[in-house]
């Protein structure tokens, strides 16, 4: 499953669930609560955490269908950016106690599954060149701020660099993956 | 690398901002902030939208993992209150007047074609007829159904299954679960006989709808695809 899902079919669910059908939000669920869910784990790194907001995005999908019908972007994007902004917005929220970091790997594989990675070859392979162009720590730093919603702060003591050299690291990084990205 | 990221202008500042956000870099007070901004500035929302698509590829790391089985039922108690348990059928508008008028010269047609209307039959709710159809969809069925053979003509006015899938006929009696009435066929009308057993449970106001599923239908017992046309039957 996974990515592997019809953007098509997830559009028109989307749609319908705007127009209130419920059977159509029901199968939009089934068919995108394993990767969203996924999203939610990798973020809070909290299962109970993440089965919360986990509800949380599917109510916020229903209550917001009728903005993405108006909106020129992936389905999957826009579902994905759902669960990654709740998902951080409670990271956030917490207190500032230190993550449990021994219940996760520390360095993580950060790398596209091989079976994602040959779904979306094109969009996929494109990212990954620009990514390439990066020096290695930078990349790193991006791929793990996004998939694991950490903060500069975090960034800076898990890169070991000072949070202003991380600021400028991800400032440049992006300018230069959007240059990529653009040409 | 140039120093052109040095020389920022306001626009490339909110260009900036928009990445942060979307990276997930950014403190709980400045993603408020940001929030805010999308709600109320039009250029910096699309900005967002564009970072999220630009970086969406990115979204291939994340792993599948199956929630835990309430999650969907949770969501809907949220949203729905305590829904019945046929309760996403009952979102469908069942039943659109206007349509009425149309639906009875189809049915009529029909079913003079094909030779249904013979003898007036003698039971009271011998002969019922529904349209079916739904929100967001522009698939159409019109319905006959004969309470004395317990047959059923269905036929498409509008819309056909998506290639390597199929349309799934279901009845639901208030407050119970869907009861499939098997496949329609790809195109045209499609005969059904109801079982002897489950006649009796069709009767005025029974609800018939008509689920997209994969080739060969559910294999679950209930719909699994999403409901593209429903209606209520009713006597002529």
């Amino acid at each position: 499953m996974s990515w592997i899902m019809d953007p098509i079919e997830i559009s028109d669910l989307i749609s319908r669930t705007a127009l209130g059908d419920r059977a159509a939000f029901a199968r939009l669920y089934h068919l995108s609560g394993p990767k969203l869910f996924g999203v939610c784990l990798r973020i809070l790194k909290d299962r109970p955490d993440a089965e919360e907001v986990l509800q949380e995005v599917y109510v916020k999908v229903w209550q917001n269908a009728n903005r993405f019908a108006a909106r020129e972007s992936s389905p999957l994007a826009w579902l994905a950016a759902i669960a990654r902004n709740h998902s951080i917005d409670r990271v956030r929220a917490r207190k500032p106690v230190a993550r449990d970091i021994d219940d996760v790997p520390d360095i993580v594989d950060t790398r596209p599954d091989p079976e994602a990675e040959t779904i979306s070859l094109g969009e996929q392979g494109r990212i990954d060149e620009c990514m390439d162009e990066l020096e290695d720590d930078r990349a790193a730093a991006v791929r793990s701020a996004y998939i694991e919603g950490y903060s500069y702060k975090e960034l800076a003591e898990r890169f070991d660099v000072p949070l202003n050299t991380m600021r400028t690291w991800l400032r440049r990084s992006l300018i230069r993956l959007r240059d990529c990205l653009e040409r | 690398m140039t120093d052109r990221d040095d020389n920022l202008t306001p626009e490339s500042e909110r260009d900036h901002l928009a990445a942060e956000y979307v990276l997930g870099v950014l403190d709980a007070e400045q993603r408020a902030r940001c929030r805010q901004l999308i709600a109320s500035d039009a250029d910096f929302a699309a900005r967002v939208a564009t970072w999220e698509d630009r970086l969406s590829p990115l979204n291939a790391a994340y792993a599948d993992v199956t929630p835990p089985a309430n999650t969907l039922g949770a969501v809907e108690s949220r949203l729905f209150g305590n829904p019945a348990p046929a309760g996403i059928w009952n979102s469908l508008r069942l039943w659109r007047t206007g349509a009425i008028a149309a639906l009875l010269a189809v049915v009529v047609l029909a079913g003079m074609n094909a030779g249904l209307f013979g003898p007036a039959p003698t039971g009271q709710d011998a002969r019922m007829i529904a349209t079916l159809q739904a929100d967001g969809s522009n698939i159409q069925f019109a319905a006959l159904y004969e309470a004395d053979g317990g047959a059923i003509r269905i036929s498409a006015v509008a819309g056909a299954p998506d290639e390597g899938r199929d349309f799934e006929l279901w009845f639901i009696e208030s407050g119970n679960a869907p009861v499939s009435l098997g496949l329609l066929n790809r195109a045209g009308a499609t005969s059904i006989e109801v079982p002897v057993g489950q006649r009796i449970r069709i009767t005025d106001g029974t609800i018939f709808a008509v689920s997209h599923e994969p080739l060969g239908g559910s294999t679950t017992g209930a719909p699994t695809g999403p409901v593209v046309a429903a209606g209520a039957i009713h006597k002529i």
